[in-house]
């Protein structure tokens, strides 16, 4: 949230002069490398196995089939079956993670084998949510808002938190992926009072969403449109890994696996928590 | 040499601490003369060292200038072997390295993150500099302490005969300076200041009203002849930024160096100079918004005490001398709502030195020494041992003075000139520097927020060989002289962030640090033409740059964020009558490396980029021209007011450079991602004016 607000604010003298235009690239093509995003959580176990593909490959990639995938813990396996509706491997018992367990992930796909832990910390219940207006240089700012409790105030905790909208607006519907998260972040409990983190989320300012240009909707929150906040507990591998996949895509270096084989992806034990949705409405 | 020249010799060392050449004032009978005279195609063919530049402040004055402002480190970038960092940045690359490898000594004390408003200008007001050296790398064992340049300037002294001011006024600031006889011969002052006024021109305007941007700079030298053996010099800079938006952030830095300066010339083969400064430069961000309420601070102290002894034996001129630093820096102190955290650290540096001018004979000179660094990290504070992972394995608990570790290191340096005639000298020379002190930069340019360190238990003194080897020409009456030089360096324990990793990642900076190596090779030539109504250079620089970092690229050598293959720059200046002069700059560069994805995928239903090598790709090109036309007229009944009209226009053909590249998900993209070039200026136009009597 710091380096994120002060680039911004870098940002925001330098805007008066700016200007952006579109270029061409020549991408150079690569073999395509195998993806795995593996989840453990109280709600139940899902594993996703696709396949990157070339830039100018607009189609996005699919849940593959073919592999071998379990989900070992306390020294029992189970092997995690294809669900073709949906693209995942998911748990044919229903197998939910539980606090304080390690789950390894192992998996056997073209060749390739692939494996990586993580151990479930305890879940944060969210408190509340609520928008917030901010005044900023004659123009307000929104941010989402919520409270949560921080389940182990005496030592650092991770969290990863995903906002989704609904929203009815006929140029969104047509023009985004609403699997796509509006907004989503990781932090951590580093000076939160005792027991409580409270998190902002920036979303859009007033100016913009008055003048609704084409090229900023997808920042957009439009009035009406359905808000919700999932929020899960990680551990620290988990955490550097979205750490360093926000950060490398502005600096041009892949994100640190924590699965090892030579896949892209992570795999997490986590706690997830959910809030009530809210409406948006400007006033 | 007669005692009078000695004392211009005290007024150069006086001047430029680090570097007194006493042959270069041989035949002068003014500080100004000298300064002109350094300059010549004859005193660059005569110049044993190798890779040195000198900045002509003259010459400055003609530059055309981004906003009206003249600057001296913009003018540096023109210069082959130099680089600008960015169009934004005040910070400079040199030979291949990385501004952070680059050490800036105003009056002999350090100065760091020289840049006002972000570094558009440089924090040096060219009102306040007498000359300005710049060591590419290559450079006399009396200095030390960068392994890219060192960038050495020199304030100027006040006039012991007559009172000059003189006031200036741009688009962005205005800038006063005045000097004179304290008492005549024997003591004068000088005193230079500058300020922005973009705050008042925000507060016109409705939405920027309440927001703070302004910067300003305050020169101060005094200087006093106790007798013909015995000259005093006391110097103060102070610079500092301030940057807002409203109450809810903040970002300021600033720059504070002060030094007293002692010149003693005990006969006609002997003098000394003995230099005491302190300098302190200090950052502060703030974030108070919302529910976040941060703040860091860095800073970073030096006081150093420096003798130097000159000794002419025969054919050889001896410089021997120390230096002693005690240092302290802290590379955060934050608060981050309930948490406050802070991490600093104490070391004491001390070097030795001996550098021998030999004349061999007419055709061949020996500039060569050997520096003897001693860098010892002092306790008092927490030191750590880590994992591979960057993980806290102990903690080392050490009390005040105590020494943690010392590190020892000889620095050779060597320079040779053979003459060929009176037209030709070959030039070959190597050297070895360390640096202690580096700013971590997660961007490509320097940044207030950087975040600084130095040699530590686990971090290791960085260290860079450089071997160069160079030509210079001129023609028989110096109207036109020509050179190449072309150079390798070696840099060993250069540190980077690890993927991941920000300033703000944790307090313990080694915990984000990977070390590595890096590697720079290239070619610079120079054509000038020095003499008539059109003067100027033209600069080309062919150069690679390339680091090699476990945990980076698999561990292989790949191209340094900083590489870009060719520069040139073509400098001309024109004087159409004897008011008007005429200046323009042209600037070329193929494009900055930089990365691009080489395939895309999805996490959590988001596309994200998979990057295959780092920076692999170019940029566009960069090219921009810069003109400038001065009208120089003396004013009033004695003439004794000089009024200067000064027309600049910054980037005359509107190009809009890449700033950066960005690449974004757009489904309306047949390919559904779009390549997208950030331009900071277009043209821009300024005007400022200045009086001087």
């Amino acid at each position: 949230m710091m380096k994120k607000t002060l680039y911004m604010m870098l940002a925001a003298f330098v805007a008066l002069t700016a200007c952006k235009k579109e270029i061409e690239m020549d991408y150079r093509e690569v073999e395509p490398l195998v993806m795995i995003e593996g989840r453990v959580t109280n709600e139940g176990v899902s594993v996703l196995i696709t396949c990157t593909r070339n830039m100018d490959d607009p189609v996005r990639g699919k849940g593959l089939a073919g592999a071998d995938v379990r989900i070992e813990a306390d020294g029992v396996s189970e092997q995690l079956l294809y669900d073709p509706s949906t693209g995942y491997y998911l748990s044919p018992s229903g197998m939910k993670g539980q606090t304080g367990k390690t789950y390894r992930m192992t998996a056997d796909f073209e060749g390739g084998h692939y494996e990586a832990s993580s151990t479930m910390p305890p879940p944060s219940d969210i408190i509340s949510t609520q928008f917030n207006w901010l005044d900023f240089m004659n123009d307000r700012m929104l941010f989402f808002c919520f409270e949560a409790t921080d389940p182990l105030p005496d030592q650092l905790n991770y969290y990863w938190c995903r906002m989704d909208r609904q929203t009815t607006n006929p140029w969104l519907l047509e023009h985004i992926d609403l699997t796509e998260a509006y907004r989503w972040g990781v932090f951590d409990n580093r000076g939160a009072a005792p027991g409580l983190i409270i998190h902002d989320i920036m979303c859009m300012t007033e100016n913009n969403a008055e003048k609704d240009k084409e090229d900023d909707r997808k920042r957009l929150l439009y009035d009406g449109d359905i808000v919700t906040l999932t929020l899960m507990t990680i551990d620290q591998p988990t955490f550097e890994y979205f750490k360093s996949l926000s950060a490398g895509q502005r600096g041009g270096a892949n994100p640190k696996s924590n699965i090892e084989g030579g896949c892209l992806g992570y795999f997490t034990a986590g706690n997830v928590s959910r809030a009530n949705p809210v409406v948006y409405h400007p006033d | 040499m007669k005692l009078k020249h000695l004392l211009l010799c005290a007024s150069f060392v006086l001047a430029l601490p680090g570097t007194a050449q006493v042959e270069d004032i041989e035949h002068e009978d003014s500080l100004q003369e000298v300064i002109v005279n350094a300059h010549s195609a004859r005193k660059r063919m005569n110049e044993v060292q190798m890779g040195v530049e000198k900045i002509e402040i003259t010459t400055l004055a003609k530059m055309p200038v981004l906003f009206g402002e003249k600057d001296i480190i913009k003018s540096l970038q023109l210069l082959p072997g130099v680089k600008s960092e960015g169009e934004t940045s005040g910070g400079y690359q040199v030979r291949g390295g990385k501004a952070t490898q680059n050490l800036i000594l105003l009056d002999g004390a350090s100065i760091y993150n020289s840049g006002h408003l972000m570094g558009i200008f440089s924090s040096f007001n060219d009102d306040a500099l007498i000359n300005a050296t710049l060591y590419k790398g290559m450079m006399p064992a009396e200095l030390g302490g960068a392994t890219s340049s060192v960038f050495d300037i020199s304030t100027r002294p006040g006039n012991m005969q007559e009172y000059h001011a003189s006031g200036s006024i741009g688009l962005l600031a205005a800038k006063a300076m005045a000097e004179g006889p304290i008492k005549k011969d024997r003591a004068s002052f000088f005193v230079a200041a500058r300020r922005s006024y973009v705050d008042l021109l925000l507060k016109a305007s409705k939405d920027f009203k309440n927001n703070t941007l302004n910067f300003y700079d305050l020169n101060v030298r005094l200087d006093y002849k106790l007798n013909d053996k015995h000259r005093l010099a006391l110097t103060a800079f102070h610079s500092r930024d301030n940057m807002g938006l409203e109450d809810l952030m903040s970002l300021k830095w600033d720059n504070t160096a002060v030094g007293l300066n002692w010149f003693h010339a005990a006969n006609d083969h002997y003098f000394a100079n003995t230099r005491l400064t302190y300098s302190n430069y200090g950052s502060d961000a703030t974030i108070d918004m919302m529910s976040t309420h941060y703040s860091m601070a860095g800073f970073i102290r030096h006081l150093t005490l420096h003798r130097e002894d000159h000794l002419t034996l025969g054919s050889h001129q001896l410089n021997l001398g120390l230096e002693s630093t005690l240092l302290h820096l802290q590379s955060a102190e934050w608060n981050i709502n309930l948490l406050h955290q802070r991490e600093h650290r104490k070391a004491w540096t001390n070097a030795f030195w001996m550098n021998d001018d030999w004349k061999i004979c007419r055709l061949l000179d020996v500039s060569a020494g050997v520096r003897l660094r001693l860098f010892s990290v002092l306790g008092g504070v927490s030191y750590y041992q880590l994992d591979d992972n960057g993980n806290i394995t102990e903690t080392l608990t050490t009390s005040n003075g105590e020494f943690v570790k010392t590190y020892v290191h000889p620095e050779p340096r060597l320079s040779m000139k053979l003459q060929l005639g009176a037209k030709h000298s070959l030039k070959l020379g190597y050297s070895r520097t360390t640096q202690d002190i580096r700013a971590i930069s997660g961007t490509t340019q320097s940044m207030p927020i950087d975040r600084y360190t130095m040699t530590s238990n686990i971090l290791l003194p960085e260290i860079a060989d450089q071997v160069a080897f160079g030509w210079m020409g001129m023609t028989t009456d110096g109207t036109y002289d020509f050179s190449a030089e072309t150079y390798y360096k070696h840099i060993n324990n250069t540190y980077d962030y690890r993927d991941g990793k920000s300033f703000y990642s944790e307090i313990e900076i080694e915990r984000l640090l990977l070390g590595g190596r890096g590697r720079a090779y290239g070619l610079e030539l120079c054509a000038r033409k020095n003499k008539g109504r059109l003067t100027g250079w033209m600069s080309y620089t062919l150069s690679w740059s390339e680091n090699k970092i476990p945990g980076i690229n698999d561990g292989k050598w790949y191209t340094a964020p900083n590489d870009r293959r060719h520069d040139l720059n073509i400098v001309s200046m024109f004087q159409l009558t004897k008011h008007w002069d005429l200046t323009a700059t042209w600037r070329y560069t193929t494009g900055q490396a930089m990365s691009a994805p080489s395939a895309k995928y999805e996490i959590d239903g988001t596309t994200y980029y998979y990057y295959a090598e780092r920076n692999g790709y170019r940029a566009p090109a960069y090219h921009r021209l810069d003109l400038s036309a001065s009208h120089t007229k003396r004013i009033g009944k004695r003439k004794k007011l000089t009024r200067i009209w000064t027309f600049g226009v910054y980037n005359a053909y509107n190009r809009y450079n890449p700033f950066s590249i960005s690449f974004v998900n757009d489904m309306d993209k047949p390919t559904g991602t779009k390549a997208e070039q950030t331009s900071i200026y277009g043209i821009l136009p300024s005007v400022s004016f200045t009086l001087k009597y």
